[in-house]
């Protein structure tokens, strides 16, 4: 028997702690408690050893979308209003897609897309849609290589996007998905061939020799987390 | 003799599919017994597939086909029974391994057959561990599957249908996506497979030589019809019209390279053997067999649990198998009780037919094996007689495209100047860190100085050197992974060098954008539909130049005349992706062509080609080659390759190691051993 | 797949045929997500914004969930696709994080309600789904990201992303399940289709069946097609005519706020509804920054507004709240002793003017006055 091959918490354990996060992040109204929960967050990310550079080197972009819902809320919206309350909204903003992305991005990284699924199918999701997130996520890096590749084709025929036009992206775009779009479709029969000639679906149950550990420590963290986030929302 | 058990029967099956007025498959008889390994083959096409739809009981509860006559599979019928129930029965492992995983992870993709089957989680880990010691693949256990080479994905799969203990295993294409190196571990794990587990084997493949070391029977498939039935030995000589078994020239073997035991007599018109015995002498004295239940119905032919045993005559990496243990029941116990190891194996397995089919893929027409291959054989002149000939009288459309005044001067000499002209003035074989980078051409047409590729810190190519001259043809050989398809991106300028040059007909263009070399060098992928991006066939071949800002009206006589020339004319308005997958191949060469480039890159285009459509495409570089062209070919098939291009460059971690005229080239291969890159013939 | 067809007794809604290509169309869309942000700046580049014109290609996000909902033939097929298409996105790095499964589940389930009386849905339809679909991604992001964005921009947005649902969505999606089925890639039988569909005979284009493994199904004859199309034209027109009469408000009607909370009578307020009752005040502004001089101003008063709602007894306080999130809070008593305490109408918005009271009270883009 294997299991989760992290130690650690349960990956539902961390979603019910990233909507939680969320939920308070979209409720935060002042400056304060955002700034809380930013550095609640960073810390989570020093919890887990991720060196700041790389954080910064992820997440720059991010960073300076977030300055551009700063400066978006500062000078295009609430026309007429102070400037002290432009800034505050700006900063509500900003800081709360900073959070968001910050809380979605420490759960991707502590945890694998597989553990997820399999968590999911544990707690009771019907093992038939738990395997499409398997699935799907399985794809991935073939059709990051298939993309890489078309893309590649398209440069050596000359065909790209010099100067940026409506009618210059539909072509590009069309050029890109439909070879996608007919690679996707074409995995279909195989993929489907090979887990139902393994017998994916004779049962309406199956066994599992992953597991996925649903710990006390688990529960106990869930129960508080929740607890916490509906009283912190309350009081927002 | 015993008289083994019938797994599979197949009594005149036709099946139609829909919208189609032509039989998939026609009439076709076929048994597959216990132990027995069989090869269908024909080209691409030619019902193959279809016929391990039928078997798996695909179709037709899954694809809408019209199928009748009689399939019995373990006795059940697939038409009656379903998937599920003939799944444990027989296990299909298809042609791309890649695209039959669904989970993350090597020990989860294993365990996923028995967990559909509700297995208790120690079963399914004795299994998962038992199907990984049958491909020899139990190191690959806690890897994910992204990081798996394509050998290694294709013992994965392998794994998780041997997981499921079927009695039958089907492969289709197995070898489609592995390297020569890859394709013969496959091979030799078959051969391990066969002898050790008892499996019956069906292996459907449009190059069937590659498996005559291990098979006892060919069924030749031409139309959806059985043509040919029987022993490999039999096959190139028996079968009329079917392009795979064809010999070019049909040569015997050479003397004394057959051994006096002669070949076990066919399927077809010759008495029916039994299939080879492969028993152990010492049973029971391995790890018991892991327990494996059936439904009553699929039991019935295997009656009981039976053990294997190491053997004294095989050598050790043999002796692994013999531990693996497998429910076969009184015909495993048969299989598995023969007296000798060596019987174990089909007679041929010695070697014998390696060297007597070699002929028939022969280097050339009329050519004799290996003996006239030899460096300084006296018929083989680098580049000067292929038998993928360049016909006189081919001109290439007229170079309305081209940017560079020099390349009409170039190559517009005359058909076949380029090769006439013998570009290279001295041909030396390289010396020194064991690469062949010396050559010395008067005026060659492309040529790569120490380039050196990185992705982060790993360096894919490390100072490569290479020189094409006109209308020559260089092939590039290497396992995957050994950064061929990085140096055809590197030249063509997609990826950035972190050093080194390219000079294209004296222009040095290391700094030139992709979008400007895509004038005189042209690209093709692996996959012809990542390369077809508009509606028409007609917008695909002109749509290059268009982009550009070339008028159509300038580019249409070239894509006009390139249709005509691709027999790409009818097809002037249909959707590319409707086409024939050998028409696509044309198609995307006509896209390209259309630019007139004077370098040709291509990367793996026999990639899932049948023979026909290989010697198609072959004939065609053949004869833009012979319009001065310069082509840098990637590819795997040593008979191909070897056959194809002038010149040979193996690549191995990024670096050349060897660089030399195809025949000198296959010394340096054998030498290095590399004998999977070695054509048959040469073997 | 086969599920239904070969385990007796045992069908599924989805089968595996139907989950497997659900799955891999949700996988591309959500790799290319990101080439598809990369072509919306592209456009943000050619239209020389910082950001807005690539909703011209918010199409392309729904363009899959069309696609799947319409190969697969089943309702929750969209949805699924968007649930496993938005979770790619966030594991492969999205910048929107969560709420990106949120946005893409929005999508498809529209996708899925919008096609819900088709089996294979006809082109108009798939045009509208898309269209639909694409369009949710702005009122979504509005609700999370921004406050305050004038509704003009907002509606522009919601327009531009139509259209390109409209394009991507439902055209262009159209023309690749047309290329699918000329390329017969897909050759595994999918699901039935829902009894209730097949009772209503719903339908599609002649021809689409055939891709998604229809073969021998019963093709609608072409009367059904005009006649589902027709309905669905008089569907689209007479929600058109209802919308037009009965819920859209024009600019010219000028803008609107709701007044709520602790009243007997909730409405939304008009100013044109007031029109005899306006008075003009004098005030002068004077802010912590901003200062305005004594100017004339004319409007509705707040006290006026409040007594047509019948506030209770029991209320207090009254918070006049502004689309930005902006607020100011008052004394109920103090507001209906009041009648300088005026909304006027500022271009397209509604605003608080508070003579006598410091700046920080003057309310602009008045959206709710609630009563507490």
């Amino acid at each position: 028997m294997i299991t989760c091959p992290k130690p650690g918490l349960n990956p539902l354990s961390k979603l019910v702690l990233l909507v939680s996060f969320c939920v308070l992040a979209l409720r935060a109204e002042s400056p304060g408690q955002a700034a809380a929960l930013c550095a609640a967050v960073l810390l989570g990310h020093a919890v887990t050893g991720l060196p700041p550079a790389i954080l910064w080197r992820r997440l720059r972009g991010i960073a300076v979308f977030a300055l551009v819902l700063f400066l978006s809320q500062l000078f295009l919206t609430g026309v007429g209003a102070p400037w002290g309350v432009r800034a505050a909204s700006g900063v509500r903003m900003a800081t709360r897609f900073l959070n968001i992305i910050l809380g979605s991005h420490l759960f991707v990284s502590t945890t694998p897309a597989e553990d997820l699924a399999y968590a999911l199918m544990h707690l009771g999701l019907p093992y038939r849609y738990g395997f499409t997130l398997l699935v799907a996520m399985r794809f991935v890096p073939y059709f990051r290589l298939q993309s890489n590749t078309v893309l590649q084709a398209q440069m050596v025929r000359g065909i790209g996007v010099d100067r940026p036009s409506l009618k210059g992206v539909w072509c590009v775009a069309r050029y890109t998905l439909v070879p996608l779009v007919v690679t996707a479709l074409g995995r279909v029969e195989s993929l489907a061939i090979s887990m139902e000639g393994r017998c994916f679906g004779l049962h309406p149950r199956r066994t599992f020799l992953r597991t996925v550990p649903f710990r006390p420590a688990d529960a106990v963290i869930m129960a508080a987390v929740i607890a916490v986030a509906a009283a912190a929302a309350a009081m927002f | 003799m015993r008289h083994p058990e019938e797994v599979v029967r197949v009594w005149n099956l036709t099946v139609r599919y829909p919208g189609n007025p032509a039989p998939a498959l026609s009439n076709v008889h076929l048994r597959l017994e216990a132990g027995e390994c069989v090869i269908v083959s024909g080209p691409s096409g030619c019902g193959k597939s279809t016929l391990a739809l039928c078997l798996t009981g695909f179709i037709p509860h899954a694809i809408d086909a019209a199928m009748t006559g009689s399939v019995r599979v373990g006795g059940l019928d697939p038409g009656q029974v379903g998937v599920y129930d003939l799944a444990e029965f027989v296990g299909l492992v298809q042609q791309d391994p890649e695209a039959q995983f669904c989970t993350m992870r090597v020990e989860d993709e294993i365990a996923f057959g028995p967990e559909n089957l509700l297995c208790p989680a120690e079963e399914i880990a004795r299994r998962v561990d038992w199907a990984l010691d049958a491909v020899s693949a139990s190191h690959l256990r806690r890897r994910r599957l992204a990081e798996l080479s394509g050998g290694e994905k294709q013992r994965v799969a392998l794994a998780a249908v041997l997981a499921m203990r079927p009695s039958v295993l089907i492969l289709d294409e197995p070898t489609a996506h592995l390297d020569p190196r890859g394709t013969g571990a496959l091979v030799r794990l078959l051969a391990d497979m066969q002898s050790q587990l008892g499996l019956a084997i069906m292996i459907l493949e449009h190059r069937p030589e590659r498996f005559f070391d291990i098979a006892h029977r060919v069924v030749q498939l031409s139309d959806g019809t059985v043509v040919f039935d029987g022993p490999p030995r039999e096959a190139p000589g028996r079968v009329d019209g079917a392009d795979a078994l064809t010999p070019r020239a049909w040569v015997g073997p050479r003397p004394g390279t057959e051994t006096t035991t002669g070949i076990e007599p066919g399927h077809g018109s010759s008495p029916r053997p039994g299939p080879p015995d492969r028993g152990s002498p010492n049973p029971g004295s391995l790890r018991p067999l892991p327990g494996l239940s059936r439904s009553p119905q699929v039991r019935a032919p295997f009656q009981r649990v039976s053990a294997v045993q190491g053997c004294r005559c095989c050598p050790p990496g043999t002796a692994r198998l013999r531990r693996a243990s497998f429910e076969f029941g009184a015909r495993a116990s048969q299989i598995l009780d023969a007296p000798s190891c060596k019987h174990r194996q089909p007679q041929h397995r010695q070697g014998r037919w390696r060297k007597l089919v070699a002929p028939y893929l022969g280097f050339r027409a009329g050519s004799r094996p290996r003996p006239d291959w030899r460096p300084g054989g006296p018929e083989f002149r680098p580049g000067a007689d292929h038998n993928f000939a360049r016909p006189p009288g081919h001109d290439l459309p007229p170079s309305a495209l081209s940017d560079d005044p020099r390349s009409s001067s170039h190559s517009g000499s005359g058909p076949g100047a380029g090769r006439s002209a013998r570009p290279f003035a001295k041909l030396a074989r390289g010396s020194g860190k064991g690469c062949a980078r010396d050559y010395t051409l008067d005026n060659p047409l492309l040529r790569v100085c120490n380039l050196t590729q990185r992705y982060g810190d790993r360096a894919v190519l490390q100072e490569v050197s290479l020189v094409v001259g006109r209308g020559e043809i260089v092939g590039i050989m290497g396992d995957n992974g050994s950064g061929k398809t990085t140096l055809l991106l590197s030249i063509m300028g997609v990826l950035r060098p972190a050093s080194g040059r390219i000079i294209l007909d004296g222009d040095d263009i290391t700094n030139v954008p992709v979008s400007a070399r895509a004038r005189r060098i042209g690209m093709i992928f692996q996959n012809p539909n990542h390369q077809l991006f508009t509606d028409h066939v007609w917008r695909e071949v002109v749509v290059g130049p268009l982009s550009r800002g070339v008028p159509e009206a300038v580019c249409r006589p070239a894509a006009e005349a390139l249709l005509d020339r691709f027999d790409l004319a009818a097809f002037r308005d249909s959707h590319p992706l409707t086409l024939s997958y050998g028409q696509k191949r044309r198609l995307n060469l006509a896209a390209v062509m259309v630019s007139d480039p004077s370098v040709l890159l291509l990367d793996e285009p026999f990639v899932g080609q049948d023979t026909a459509r290989a010697q198609e495409l072959a004939r065609l570089l053949g004869e833009l080659a012979s319009a001065g062209k310069g082509i840098l070919l990637v590819g795997h098939e040593p008979d191909l390759m070897s056959r194809c291009c002038d010149r040979l460059l193996f690549l191995d971690g990024g670096r050349v190691i060897v660089d030399a005229p195809v025949r000198e080239a296959l010394a340096d291969f054998e030498r290095m051993d590399l004998h999977d890159y070695l054509p048959e013939a040469w073997t | 797949m086969a599920s239904g067809a070969t385990v007796k007794g045992r069908r599924y809604y989805f089968r595996t045929r139907d989950l497997v290509l659900i799955s891999a169309v949700s996988s591309a869309g959500g790799v290319l997500s990101t080439y598809v942000g990369y072509l919306g700046n592209l456009l943000n580049k050619a239209f020389g914004v910082p950001f807005g014109a690539g909703q011209w290609m918010a199409g392309l996000h729904v363009f899959w969930f069309v696609l799947v909902r319409v190969a697969v033939g089943r309702t929750g097929a969209g949805t699924l696709a968007g649930v496993l298409k938005g979770t790619v996105e966030m594991f492969t790095g999205s910048t929107h994080g969560l709420p990106i499964v949120l946005i893409s589940t929005i999508e498809g389930l529209l996708v899925d309600l919008a096609l819900l009386p088709f089996t294979r849905p006809p082109l108009a339809a798939l045009c509208i789904a898309g269209g639909i679909a694409a369009a949710s991604n702005v009122v979504v992001f509005q609700a999370l990201y921004f406050s305050g964005v004038s509704w003009g921009y907002l509606a522009l947005m919601i327009l531009f992303a139509f259209g390109s649902g409209i394009v991507f969505g439902g055209y262009f999606a159209d023309g690749v399940l047309g290329i699918v089925e000329g390329a017969r890639i897909l050759r595994l039988k999918p699901g039935a289709p829902p009894s209730w569909a097949a009772h209503l005979g719903v339908s599609g284009r002649p021809g689409r069946a055939e891709h998604t493994g229809h073969v021998g199904r019963a093709r609608r004859s072409s009367k059904i097609h005009l006649a589902v199309t027709l309905l669905m034209g008089v569907a689209l027109a007479g929600g058109a005519v209802y919308y037009y009469t009965e819920v859209f408000e024009p600019f010219w009607k000028g803008p609107t706020c709701t007044v709520e909370g602790k009243v007997a009578n909730p409405y939304v307020y008009r100013p044109v509804d007031f029109g005899d009752e306006v008075v003009t005040v004098t005030a002068e502004l004077k802010g912590q920054v901003t200062y305005r001089p004594p100017a004339d101003y004319t409007g509705v008063p707040l006290a006026r507004i409040l007594e047509r709602a019948h506030p209770d007894a029991s209320a207090t306080r009254v918070r006049v709240l502004a689309s930005d999130g902006y607020e100011a809070e008052f004394d109920l008593g103090d507001i209906m002793e009041d009648r300088t305490l005026i909304l006027i109408r500022e271009g397209e918005n509604l605003r608080l003017i508070a003579a006598g009271y410091e700046g920080g009270y003057w309310v602009r883009m008045v959206t709710r006055v609630v009563v507490q």
